[in-house]
């Protein structure tokens, strides 16, 4: 069943960390972030993923990890479980000791993370952090460039509504 | 801000501003309103701070450990049997995966370094070991004529020889319970120390497990267990016995050395 590919471990270990945050960005919490991980890399080790150049693997990756995501929210629904699982950003500290910087971090991450939609972390981290063009951006969540931009608009201003900084413009 | 009726659309080139997605000329035409506006200066900043907020919130993540159960999955060695690698159950109550089991062989390491490592060091292509291991798991044959190769076929535990700037050592060699030889063996940078496990099967040397210990000057790295070494834990497992002592190693490597 567990069909080998020829997968570049080394190169998918690079891309491990922007995986891990758009995974972050569409669950909105650490374990499910990290299941959609594991499920995303499982799925990479038993097909064969573009390889090319580093930028192609993470598409491809940022596309199965969001398909693998659909398709979890989906079955939740089914359920009746599509309230997404509570943060519980203690369990992270593996088998030891939680890592306290690490923990504070997520902490102020899950804060930012948790005023925000599905959409529109998953948009913020595309384009604010992994630095996607709009078009690009469109393309990977294939929507229109509109789209991209409005979302973009709407999640920087609700982000900064809940920092507080939103509060600053004069009545 | 909620009162300007303009927001959206404002809002709108103001962020498409910050993300350079602007024609020049709207840019121009926006950044000389800014001038003039201090509210709509204020709002530009808001969005920008809201938008380095995200971007720091985000690298935070990379400070929070993986889990060693990814980390395993990418581990290019693990000894268990195949029906112990991918146990599908769930990982915890409410889990929506069937996950796979944490490994205890993961790379507990900074995944860099180790590459790095493996890089100055060895390594042939990763490939699909079939003796070891029959589900497909893979391993990393260590090449011929590659730095550590030529360590594991030669070199006595305790002689120390350069390589690459690194210093690297056999620590010790052992048997298997499946009577299978396999030698630890140490690198140490300035960044830290790289231990590693590998055995000679049939079809050469294969790299078992390698970790990754930062030294005390290089912060930053934290490893998903730091108390417990993954490579001592491995050789604990799979060590029969005593390791093999001068004469027998001596012997051992006169005898591959004529092969």
């Amino acid at each position: 069943m567990t069909r080998a590919s020829n997968i570049d471990k080394a190169a998918l270990f690079s891309v491990l960390p922007r995986l891990r945050k758009f995974a972050y960005s569409l669950t909105g919490n650490l374990p499910d972030a990290d299941d959609l991980l594991q499920n995303t890399v499982e799925r990479a080790l038993t097909r064969n993923p573009p390889q090319e150049d580093a930028e192609a693997l993470a598409r491809w990756l940022f596309t199965v990890c969001r398909n693998l995501w659909v398709d979890e929210i989906r079955a939740r629904k089914v359920r009746g479980l599509d309230d997404p699982a509570p943060a519980d950003v203690e369990a992270q500290g593996s088998d030891g000791e939680p890592e306290l910087m690490g923990v504070l971090q997520a902490r102020e991450l899950e804060q930012a993370m948790q005023s925000l939609s599905e959409d529109h972390r998953v948009i913020l981290m595309l384009v604010a952090v992994e630095g996607y063009s709009y078009r690009e951006a469109a393309e990977l969540l294939d929507v229109p460039v509109g789209t991209v931009m409005s979302r973009l608009a709407r999640a920087r201003s609700q982000l900064a509504e809940s920092l507080g900084d939103g509060n600053n413009s004069p009545p | 801000m909620s009162q300007r009726h303009d927001t959206a659309t404002t809002d709108e080139e103001l962020s498409a501003l910050l993300d350079g997605e602007l024609n020049a000329a709207r840019a121009r035409e926006i950044k000389a309103r800014m001038a003039a506006d201090p509210a709509l200066a204020r709002r530009y900043a808001a969005l920008a701070q809201a938008d380095s907020q995200f971007q720091a919130a985000a690298r935070g993540l990379d400070r929070v450990p993986l889990p060693d159960s990814i980390l395993a999955l990418l581990d290019e060695q693990d000894q268990s049997p195949p029906d112990n690698i991918r146990t599908l159950q769930p990982r915890r109550a409410g889990s929506w995966v069937s996950g796979v089991e944490a490994l205890p062989l993961a790379l507990a390491a900074s995944l860099a370094l180790v590459v790095g490592f493996l890089a100055a060091l060895l390594v042939g292509p990763v490939r699909q070991d079939s003796t070891m291991a029959p589900a497909g798991l893979l391993t990393a044959q260590i090449t011929p004529a590659t730095p550590l190769h030529t360590v594991l076929q030669t070199q006595p535990s305790g002689t120390v020889v350069q390589v690459n700037g690194m210093d690297v050592v056999a620590v010790q060699t052992f048997e298997t319970q499946g009577g299978i030889l396999c030698r630890e063996v140490h690198a140490r940078s300035s960044q830290g120390r790289t231990l590693a496990l590998a055995c000679r099967e049939d079809s050469g040397w294969l790299l078992r497990t390698t970790e990754f210990l930062p030294s005390e000057e290089s912060a930053g790295y934290q490893t998903a267990s730091s108390t417990a070494s993954a490579v001592a834990a491995a050789v604990a497992r799979l060590k029969q016995g005593a390791a093999l002592n001068m004469e027998a190693e001596a012997a051992l490597l006169e005898r591959w050395s004529q092969r």
